[in-house]
């Protein structure tokens, strides 16, 4: 059965009818000149056949011997196909093109995923890689894998593991960071990685309360303190037995729960006149291509409106899993809109005003700052209505500073 | 058997598989006469249908209801 339908779809197949009192000895003719028929099937004014192979003009002859008119209805078949677009180059061209394309192609990077990353951004990572030259479009032959992580790990330190494979036309990189370094120091590039540094004050205030776990506090409840000073230093003198005299230093990461209690100021506005943007419910989408050789757009038109709201959406195209293509496709669509105008009166004015204070107040909250005490009030303006005023509030207040390897590194020496 | 009498394998009643034989004599709906070097094969049914036919072997489907062996 495999044979059978390999054979009809790679040959020709003639459609034959068969017209005559003398059908049966055309076909007796066809099996003796090995011209195999199938699907042979009498109906009331004739005889249906499939002829399979090279047999149009040996059936015309056996037509007239055997006394029965032979009309040959459809030709198919893929080998048919091919004889039929002969003429036209392109059509045996286009399968070797596409197959040299596709060869070219895998020898590049046409994508590059990053994972793993939490505290590098992979914009970072991008950067990184484009300043080094390895980039999308590179040749995969100019991709070095054991280099790539061993120069990934040297420009960022916070990297314990890194994993850089190509798979396909996709690079990708896996790596692994040191996630308490990163949130020890906050920085990793310039301080040391072993998070030696001072509490400083966030802002200028008064100390509410201060609990001291590493280091030793500079300042204690109810001080006034400005903004950068040092309220628990990571430094540690070391006292002789007699202590009075320091004789060497122990360096820790200062680590405390300060509460400042300081003053913010506040400040909204809210127009009389406002723009509102309306949506028409009229919508156009138009579908895109974009390549290495430029884009292409069908559908709608860039401006398709005067003013008008547009989404896309964008995929890159693929073979498989990993055999990205240097080719995007995607849609967007354009969301007529008008504008006009609106008035709104003081109560309004007030009311959003409000709102947009109570929201602060709540963001406030869920960021652990408590509001002691706040003055505010409307402020009549040109165009409309300003509240403004001052808050008291207690606030987390302390911020480590690292301290620089040099100092560390001088210090341990001496 | 003799070497000159056609061969005829059956697969339930709705297929029929026929060899040796010199070619079809009648080909009706209801009737196909499949001529051998001695004898001939009267195969009567419903809706019978050549599946395909060769100088070797010829393939008949359909609800086949008798055969008949003619001298």
């Amino acid at each position: 059965m495999v044979l059978r339908l390999l054979r009809r779809l790679f040959f020709i197949e003639h459609h034959l009818r068969i017209e005559g009192d003398h059908a049966e000895r055309f076909i007796n003719l066809c099996a003796k000149n090995d011209i195999q028929l199938e699907e042979i099937k009498r109906t009331e004014e004739n005889v249906q056949a499939v002829a399979i192979g090279f047999c149009a003009s040996k059936i015309g002859e056996l037509a007239d011997k055997a006394g029965v008119a032979v009309s040959i209805t459809k030709k198919s078949g893929l080998l048919y196909r091919f004889l039929f677009y002969r003429c036209r180059i392109a059509f045996y061209l286009m399968p070797l093109v596409i197959l040299v394309a596709l060869w070219v192609l895998s020898g590049y990077i046409w994508s590059i995923k990053v994972s793993g990353n939490r505290s590098i951004t992979t914009d970072m990572l991008y950067d990184y890689l484009i300043e080094q030259e390895w980039y999308y479009g590179d040749k995969i032959s100019n991709i070095m894998p054991n280099e790539m992580e061993e120069q990934l790990r040297g420009r960022f330190p916070i990297i314990t593991w890194c994993n850089v494979v190509v798979k396909g036309t996709c690079l990708m990189i896996d790596i692994k960071e040191n996630e308490l370094a990163g949130a020890q120091t906050g920085e990793y590039l310039q301080y040391n990685i072993d998070g030696y540094g001072n509490i400083a004050a966030l802002e200028q205030g008064t100390v509410a309360s201060i609990i001291t776990r590493a280091g030793i506090p500079q300042c204690k409840s109810g001080d006034s303190v400005s903004q950068g000073q040092i309220l628990v230093s990571g430094e540690i003198p070391i006292y002789n037995n007699t202590g009075d005299t320091v004789i060497d230093y122990r360096y820790v990461a200062a680590d405390a729960d300060i509460m400042l209690q300081y003053e913010i100021s506040y400040l909204d506005f809210v127009s009389a006149e406002v723009c509102v943007k309306e949506y028409t419910g009229a919508s156009k989408e138009s579908s895109f291509i974009t390549t290495q050789l430029g884009e292409w757009k069908i559908g709608a038109q860039d401006t398709p409106y005067e003013t008008f709201d547009h989404y896309s959406s964008c995929y890159q195209l693929r073979c498989m899993d990993n055999f990205y293509l240097p080719c995007y496709y995607g849609k967007i669509e354009y969301l007529e809109t008008t504008f006009h105008n609106i008035y709104r009166d003081d109560q309004q004015i007030k009311d959003i005003l409000m709102e947009d204070y109570a929201d602060y107040l709540e963001k406030l909250k869920a960021a652990g700052i408590e509001v002691i005490t706040d003055e505010i009030q409307y402020i009549p303006g040109v165009q409309g209505i300003y509240l403004s005023g001052h808050l008291t509030i207690c606030a987390p207040g302390g911020v480590f500073v690292p301290m620089e390897s040099s100092v560390v590194n001088d210090a341990e020496t001496e | 058997m003799d070497i000159a009498d056609i061969r005829a394998a059956m697969t339930g009643d709705h297929e029929l598989t026929i060899e040796n034989y010199k070619g079809i004599a009648e080909y009706q709906g209801d009737r196909i006469l499949v001529c051998g070097k001695d004898q001939k094969l009267l195969v009567t049914g419903c809706e019978l249908f050549i599946d395909y036919y060769s100088r070797f072997d010829l393939h008949i489907l359909g609800r086949i209801e008798s055969l008949q062996w003619l001298r």
